[in-house]
């Protein structure tokens, strides 16, 4: 037969045609081509600095990889494996940073998404009763105090005394700053918030808080399994925003960005959200911030999981034609703008970068495989030469602040607000 | 019946001896390596005869030792068990000159000068080793590992597949000559053991009756340059550097003596005026705008002469029209008498290994002081250093001359050889072919391989008749 | 705990005495994620699970392993990033996996240009490290996320093999552990103070004992480490990319060129590949089928069931040959190779693809060849891959093979998917003294699919025994059943591979059958006894 009678012969299974989601094709259909373990081939720099996966990375066997999750998933889904069967399965599914390193890389090649099927498994075994024992103590701070950091939700707007900041419960704004629960418990990072209210001050931003009535975002509890959690505090969250009349949320937390920007649509939120990096770039732009101070520092950017190759991963968004949609060159662009500072790259950045170590829920629940993805990325911004890391996460910056400490770094982990408010023009000077 | 009347039956007795004489001459070759004499000289003509010589030493245990052409150097060819030489000289024939696959197809016994003559008809050559004895066997020196001038490819090996006579006697073939479909036998991992299980193996394992070789085709220009140093060190940065940018077709570097002697009487006048060290490199071009070609590569040769202040030249000591003349040269046999090895003094023991480029210094160095201290002159020693796949390594070879009448020196020739290759061993130089005592030296010490090559050899030949004595065997 | 007998717990009990208790699993999760992969075989035997997966550190510890292996008789395998797995999963009980993931160390020897590598180094990590010290090794079709010392060791045939050899050939010093837990090197890194950089000998090469047109599978012993030779690379440190994921494209400067030449004929497009062989021009060659750019180029299925449906790699590219010029020596070769390749084209009738498809292919899939991203694109339409054809002798034969082969699979359409065309790729060696292709069919992975799929390379295996084709199907398949066909070369084997691994417990059961063919032997001289007249000798051909 000759090469112009050949006529084509398709694919049966719709799922071969055309991407949507189905939880156990997506499963089924993985291939352990290996993609799932290291960044992109042609952005390997140094062999040190090559994977992609912390868990796998971490833990070394293959089920701690998308490729074993996807083979533990089938066989849970079809009942050959039963959670009885062996107790490492939590440990399997749970020891996951969801930072969807796997899921970028897999759809290089794929039109699959191992992250969503982590994340349904997750809600599956919530469902199924598998718990984490470590989960429990954040179950009940949720139920209690709204909150994942163990807090009390009466301290929930603290950071805020004395800024003279309004109090959306009470007031309406045009913009809510969402400050998110790691930015309201953890004292030491406090400064960023106060910081933003400083900028948004100054740039005559109509904004406000929530401050005690603020709930927890939901996305942490997404990302361990908590369907259920995460949709009562998104109703909670788009209510309040309502009543407010609130048309622009503004958040400096990626982890929050992500859930209120691609999770929250699906719950009927309506508003604009935009994250702080965002903003800023739009303030800048209207000359409501001028960067006119020098900053003489080398730094470096991580790209955190959630403002990055997270965003196209939801899958009402996932177009498989489609570029990873992070938010990549608005903070590098902010950066390279502040006079004095030198900019340079890790080996592993945009949606190859490499997690905090935080995400999933592992800060909390695994603290040694934590300390060790965030050790890691402290290492590889150690070899650009830069003085400090900037970010926009809380996460990753409590992260990678610790295994600062922890090693004795000669590095500091500083917040892109923190950057521009130090080189952001005040007062007319 | 005896085991002359039995091949005799086989081959008739016009191929058949066990002459004294005959024999004496199968006991010894040009190395210092104790000669043994075999009990009968088979001469078989082709693969069936060789297949029935084997199958009826196999039957009797008696050793069957291959001998391809009537030179050797290494005593790889002396049976060291007595026994059968099977002498393939009869087994000549060129079998297939295949330029559009590059390679020549021919038979075990078939010479340099040979092959050389009938390819070049086909405006092509087998990429030679350093000037081949014209009656050298080009199948022995591909499966015998000699390094080729041009290291301008990734592949230093040249045997593409062959067909063997296993010690039972039957046969067997490598690479794509295993299957009968395969038409043009170029590739040589077809199974498992892929073909080059057979390659520096002195036909311990079987005997090769013929084999397909790569081939290239003759450059239709060239141009010769000359590159003089004083110290092996710095030739050996400017080799590393011409090879790293793929230039040129032969690349070798020769020490004052070997040159001497490749330039033949007028060399050996000139000795005075030559450099310690020359580099001999060939640029060349093939059919397509070949002055083009030239002209690049040249640029980039003074490029790196620039860079490490080295001067290229077209002639060498004084002696016109050598750069016109050296490509031919080096792509065909050794024509004269003597054999340039043996032009100075009457004969050469070599001592030759691998070894990184940068390591050259350091092996020169040693050889010189074991040779002075054994009461030679270092002019007495020549020096071959052969970079192989791209300067990833080199091959070094020292050769010894001395006068083969005078038995005093032959003695402290032979002490020379002992204690030489004794320090490369201790040094790291790599005996890939390890031939006479330096089986010994370099199996002693490598105790995973040798059990294993004893474990293949029991498999391919269980009765030991296939040269034994050899290696590990 | 799939099986929990004593003779396991005895195995589990020393597994962890020699690794540590966080080196070694057995519970049947962790099972679970080394029993399934891409192939049909995979698919069919989803409950085929080991019993044991380790972890080892080092040499020492895979030596500790063989000899427990050997001594309590249970059979392992080592399996690298796993993408040929179903060569190593588990065939029998108490079956233990060696994933080597701790051993992941890659040194180069930048002056004397070569790497040694562990047996959990990337092709990606391995050309990183050889890239910034302008080096390069070459990247197989699979991906550059398969383990560079697997694919030289089993396969081997990167995108650059036109110019560098194939990478079988381009391994030196090797350690291996044998079966018996005994080491062996081999090369120069047998013998003292040399170090690794030669891979011939000392004597008979025994890196062959390793290698036909596939590897043993380990079946012989594990290596540990490896020295590769890397090529000179005279391009920039770090490979130039742009954009994101999926869409990421690489331009490599311009003195850097590629040439994408459409012939009218396959025996065109074979007598191009020879003159430009001849020529001795280029870094890398290749002919591409429709297919295989159809696979590397889309980036969803949408994209290219779309290319598919408009015909428009069969219509802009059936008979492909890709060429990339290199400046090893500077940009005036390129210059110079650019119009040879242009009396070349005219000479035998090609022509260079319109700016569009250059356009296209450049950014998107030359520069896998160099340094792969998309290898497993092909697996894009049906989520899996079936390749009963991988074939090597002359280029010539090449193409007569897989023209043959592509024929043969039109009887098994569906439930073969496609057509862009002819998948066949082409990759001369050598400077065309030889070449190899791989005929590669998308399929899906649904059960039924997968036992057609299987039938379809039981079919094929047929007619290369009988043929006498040394080809893929023929080296997969155990060296005792095809041996009798093949001047017996399964006979030596046999006692090699008893010798090596006395209680069978390397990869135990595939490569050769040993209990297999002693039994044969034995019912052989039963029948000589019995006068019956011997089997025909092989002939000289």
């Amino acid at each position: 037969m000759s090469a112009e009678e050949r006529k084509p012969s398709l694919p049966t299974d719709e799922f071969n045609r055309k991407w949507y989601w189905d939880f156990r094709k997506n499963a089924w259909y993985c291939l352990r081509c290996n993609n799932c373990k290291w960044i992109d081939n042609w952005e390997v720099k140094d062999a040190r600095f090559a994977r992609i996966c912390p868990s796998n990375a971490y833990y070394l066997f293959d089920t701690y990889a998308a490729q074993g999750r996807m083979d533990v998933s089938l066989d849970l889904i079809d009942g050959v494996l039963k959670y009885e069967d062996d107790p490492e399965i939590l440990d399997i599914l749970y020891a996951c940073n969801t930072c969807g390193g796997c899921d970028v890389m897999c759809k290089g090649v794929h039109d699959m998404s191992p992250i969503n099927v982590i994340l349904e498994m997750r809600a599956k075994m919530v469902e199924d009763g598998q718990l984490l024992p470590q989960y429990l103590p954040i179950l009940e701070s949720l139920r209690r105090e709204d909150n994942t950091m163990l807090g009390k939700k009466a301290d929930r707007g603290k950071w805020a005394e004395g800024l003279g900041i309004k109090n959306l419960a009470e007031e309406s704004a045009e913009v809510a700053f969402f400050t998110g629960c790691r930015f309201s418990f953890d004292e030491e990072l406090w400064k960023i918030p106060r910081a933003i209210a400083g900028i948004f001050k100054d740039a005559g931003v109509d904004f406000g808080i929530m401050g005690k009535d603020e709930n927890c975002c939901g996305s942490r509890p997404a990302q361990m399994g908590f369907k259920g959690e995460f949709t009562k505090y998104a109703e909670n969250n788009i209510d309040a925003w309502k009543n407010a009349g609130v048309k622009t949320v503004v958040t400096a937390c990626s982890d929050g960005y992500y859930a209120m920007k691609r999770l929250y649509p699906e719950v009927g939120s309506k508003v604009e959200v935009l994250h702080m990096v965002e903003f800023l770039a739009r303030l800048i732009e209207q000359g409501k911030i001028k960067l006119t101070k020098k900053v003489p520092m080398k730094v470096t950017y991580h790209d955190p999981c959630h403002l990055g190759r997270r965003l196209s991963q939801a899958i009402s968004v996932f177009n498989p034609n489609e570029r990873s949609m992070g938010i990549y060159e608005p903070p590098r662009d902010i950066i390279k703008a502040i006079p004095g500072v030198e900019m340079v790259e890790m080996f592993r950045n945009r949606e190859c970068a490499w997690c905090c170590g935080a995400g999933g829920g592992v800060i909390d629940t695994y603290p040694d495989f934590n300390s060790y993805t965030a050790t890691q990325r402290i290492i590889e911004a150690q070899e650009t030469g830069a003085e400090a890391i900037v970010t926009a996460c809380p996460w990753c910056e409590r992260s990678l602040g610790d295994a600062i400490k922890e090693t004795g770094a000669k590095i500091k982990v500083i917040d892109l607000v923190e950057l521009v408010d130090s080189a952001r023009q005040r007062g007319g000077k | 019946m005896a085991l002359k009347d039995d091949l005799a039956a086989i081959l008739g007795s016009d191929y058949v001896s066990d002459d004294p004489e005959i024999l004496a001459k199968y006991a010894a070759d040009w190395s210092l390596v104790q000669p043994r004499q075999p009990d009968v000289v088979a001469r078989p003509g082709n693969t069936e005869e060789v297949q029935a010589v084997i199958k009826n030493a196999s039957d009797r245990g008696i050793p069957v030792t291959p001998r391809s052409s009537g030179v050797g150097y290494y005593g790889g060819g002396i049976p060291s068990q007595g026994g059968i030489i099977v002498d393939l000289g009869r087994m000549n024939k060129i079998l297939q000159i295949d330029p559009r696959n590059k390679k020549v197809k021919i038979e075990a016994g078939a010479t340099w000068a040979q092959v050389q003559a009938e390819a070049a008809r086909s405006g092509m050559m087998v990429c030679s080793p350093l000037l081949p004895h014209p009656a050298k066997s080009v199948v022995t020196s591909a499966l015998e590992r000699e390094p080729i001038l041009i290291p301008k490819t990734e592949y230093s090996d040249q045997v593409l597949t062959q067909e063997l006579v296993l010690a039972s006697g039957e046969l067997f073939w490598t690479g794509t000559a295993l299957g009968k479909a395969m038409k043009d036998q170029c590739f040589p991992d077809a199974f498992v053991p892929g073909a080059r299980l057979w390659n520096g193996a002195q036909g311990t394992l079987g005997i090769t009756t013929w084999a397909n070789i790569k081939a290239e085709f003759l450059p239709v220009k060239d141009r010769t340059f000359f590159i003089a140093f004083d110290r092996p060190d710095d030739m050996v940065e400017a080799l590393y550097r011409i090879e790293r940018r793929m230039l040129g077709y032969e690349c070798l570097a020769l020490n004052r003596t070997n040159l001497a002697a490749i330039l033949g009487s007028g060399g050996e006048k000139a000795k005075d005026k030559l450099s310690p060290w020359t580099i001999i490199l060939i640029v060349s071009a093939l059919d397509y705008f070949p002055d083009e070609k030239i002209a690049y590569e040249e640029e980039s040769l003074a490029e790196i002469a620039k860079s490490l202040k080295f001067k290229t030249t077209h002639t060498l000591a004084g002696i016109t029209g050598l750069d016109a003349k050296l490509p031919a040269v080096l792509r065909k046999p050794w024509a004269d008498e003597p054999y340039w090895k043996h032009r100075q003094a009457g004969a050469s023991t070599d001592i030759f290994f691998h070894t990184t480029l940068d390591r050259a210094a350091e092996f020169e160095e040693a050889i010189n002081k074991i040779a002075v201290a054994g009461g030679f002159d270092t002019a007495d020693v020549g020096g071959y250093l052969q970079p192989l796949d791209r300067g990833r390594a080199g091959f070094l070879q020292f050769g010894l001359r001395y006068h083969p009448e005078d038995n005093a020196e032959v003695s402290r020739a032979r002490e020379f050889h002992r204690q030489a290759s004794e320090t490369v061993a201790r040094m790291g130089g790599f005996f890939t072919t390890p031939y006479g005592g330096w089986a010994d030296l370099v199996y002693s010490h490598t105790a995973g391989y040798t059990s294993t090559l004893k474990i293949v050899k029991d498999a391919y030949d269980p009765k030991h008749i296939l040269n034994p004595g050899k290696l590990c065997f | 705990m799939p099986y929990g007998d004593e003779k396991h717990s005895l195995i589990f009990q020393e597994l962890t005495n020699i690794l540590g208790e966080e080196n070694v699993r057995h519970g049947t999760a962790t099972m679970t994620a080394y029993s399934r992969c891409l192939f049909a075989v995979a698919t069919l035997n989803r409950a085929r699970k080991p019993e044991f997966v380790v972890l080892p550190r080092d040499t020492q510890d895979i030596q500790n392993i063989a000899r427990l292996a050997t001594r309590y008789e249970f059979p392992y395998s080592i399996m690298g990033s796993g993408v040929m797995m179903p060569l190593h999963s588990a065939a029998k009980r108490y079956w233990c996996i060696i994933d080597p993931k701790r051993m992941n160390r890659v040194e180069v020897d930048e002056k004397n240009m070569f790497a040694v590598i562990q047996p959990y180094v990337t092709h990606a990590q391995l050309q990183a490290e050889a890239m910034k010290r302008g080096l390069f090794n070459g990247i197989p079709l699979v991906g550059a996320q398969a383990m560079a010392l697997a694919n030289h060791v089993w396969h081997g045939w990167h995108g650059s093999a036109y110019r560098t050899g194939f990478a079988t050939r381009n391994i030196l010093g090797m350690e291996w552990v044998l079966p018996t837990g005994d080491i062996m090197t081999t090369g120069s890194l047998a013998v003292p103070n040399a170090g690794y950089f030669w891979g011939e000998g000392p004597g008979p090469d025994l890196r062959n004992l390793r290698k036909g047109l596939v590897s043993e599978n380990g079946s012989l012993g594990i290596i540990t480490k490896l020295a590769v030779k890397l090529h000179p690379w005279p391009g920039p440190k770090y490979f130039p990319v742009a954009d994101i994921r999926p869409c990421k494209t690489s331009e490599l400067p311009d003195d850097f060129q590629w040439h994408f030449i459409n012939y009218p004929t396959e025996k065109a497009c074979a007598d191009g590949m020879y003159a430009i062989g001849k020529a001795e021009i280029g870094g890398i060659m290749q002919r591409w089928g429709t297919q295989l750019i159809a696979w590397e180029y889309a980036k969803s299925n949408e994209e290219y069931l779309k290319l598919l449906e408009e015909g428009y790699w069969r219509k802009e590219c059936l008979n492909l040959v890709a060429i990339c010029l290199f400046p090893f020596t500077s940009a005036k070769q390129v210059a110079y190779e650019e119009k040879v390749l242009s009396c070349i084209i005219e000479r035998t009738g090609g022509k260079e693809v319109s700016q569009e498809v250059y356009d296209k292919l450049k950014p998107f899939v030359a520069n896998t060849l160099i340094r792969d991203n998309y290898g497993f694109r092909w697996t894009r339409p049906g989520n899996t891959m079936h390749t009963s054809m991988l074939f090597a002798d002359s280029l010539d034969a090449v193409f007569n093979a897989q023209e043959e082969h592509w024929q043969h699979i039109e009887g098994y359409k569906p439930p073969f998917l496609d057509d862009n065309g002819e998948s066949a790729w082409v990759l001369p060696f050598d400077f065309c003294h030889s070449g190899g292709c791989t005929v590669d069919q998308s399929h899906e992975k649904l059960e039924p699919v997968c036992q057609e799929v299987m039938k379809e390379a039981m079919d094929w295996l047929q007619h290369d025994i009988k043929a006498g084709m040394c080809a893929f199907t023929t080296n997969l398949a155990p060296a005792d059943v095809v041996g009798p066909k093949f001047a017996n070369y399964h006979l030596p084997l046999a006692k090699i591979k008893k010798a090596l691994d006395p209680k069978n417990v390397a990869n135990a059961g595939r490569f050769i059958d040993v209990a297999r063919v002693e039994k044969a032997q034995q019912e052989a001289a039963e029948k000589a006894k019995a006068q019956q007249p011997p089997p025909e000798a092989p002939k000289a051909h």
